[in-house]
């Protein structure tokens, strides 16, 4: 092996080393900030009816080509999963917020990635908001 | 290391802040029980940084032709339940990870001890709990 070659295998395998020891830190990694996700991921609607907006939920993600994995109304969140050539899995959660409304907060990973694009989440909005007849705030 | 006490004796309130910091981590929430103070969530993300790694495809061909590590399933569980003198909750986490190649075999199965990630996700769960509780 010429020295070369003999460099560039060491470097290549700290790099290896380099990833495995980074692999840990998905646990707690996010592609944006946690103000940022929250405010694509989380609408607001004018209703304090949490089990209705619940079952809006698991409608729309019916409508929309999930399989409802889990739902607990006593939580309020509801997760599925929709295999299309892709496993895209999403949970949604329905909160009270403050005293007229109701806050609908969205996470998903397509495959093995966290969608952090607002695109899919206001598709999914936009389709809670005709299964609600209520429009959705943006909520900062 | 993998516990945290709150002072409060509302577990239904320290669960749904734990909720939204899983969902804000892009967890996936699996099971839950409100009355158990359960909840258990995972991700499936790949064994590398994504936006960390400079010349990630050549990285990602590399690994793939060594049998490396490809992709992982971080699973959680959290569990409340109200300390002995009744007046707090305590709070126990526990992560585990399994690790696949690019040829889908089972690389490496673990459970997570980084004292360092525990106390992150605890004081986030902190945060939370503060800001739901004064509604901000």
């Amino acid at each position: 092996m010429t020295p070369i070659a003999g460099l560039g295998l060491a470097v290549l395998g700290l790099m290896l080393m380099g990833c495995q020891v980074d692999s840990k830190q998905q646990v707690l990694h996010t592609d944006r900030s946690q103000v940022e996700m929250r405010a694509i991921g989380t609408r607001a609607f004018d209703t304090t009816d949490r089990a209705l907006t619940l079952r809006n939920v698991i409608a729309t993600m019916q409508d929309l080509g999930f399989v409802v994995d889990k739902a607990d109304t006593a939580l309020g969140t509801v997760s599925g999963t929709k295999l299309s050539g892709y496993a895209m899995r999403m949970t949604v959660t329905v909160r009270p917020r403050g005293a007229a409304q109701t806050a609908v907060r969205a996470s998903a990973q397509y495959n093995i990635v966290a969608v952090s694009d607002a695109e899919p989440y206001q598709q999914f909005f936009a389709a809670l908001e005709k299964a609600m007849f209520l429009q959705a705030h943006q909520v900062d | 290391m993998m516990m945290r006490r709150f002072d409060t004796k509302d577990d239904a309130a320290i669960l749904s802040s734990a909720a939204g910091v899983l969902q804000d981590l892009g967890f996936i929430i699996e099971e839950s029980a409100v009355k158990a103070g359960l909840i258990v969530a995972s991700k499936d993300r790949d064994t590398m940084q994504s936006s960390a790694v400079a010349g990630q495809a050549f990285m990602a061909a590399m690994i793939s032709a060594f049998g490396g590590e490809h992709s992982q399933k971080i699973r959680v569980s959290l569990v409340t339940v109200p300390s002995a003198d009744k007046n707090a909750v305590v709070v126990r986490a526990t992560f585990q990870r399994v690790i696949w190649t690019a040829m889908h075999q089972v690389a490496r199965v673990e459970t997570i001890n980084d004292a360092v990630i525990y106390r992150e996700f605890f004081d986030r769960l902190s945060q939370s709990v503060f800001l739901e509780a004064h509604n901000v």
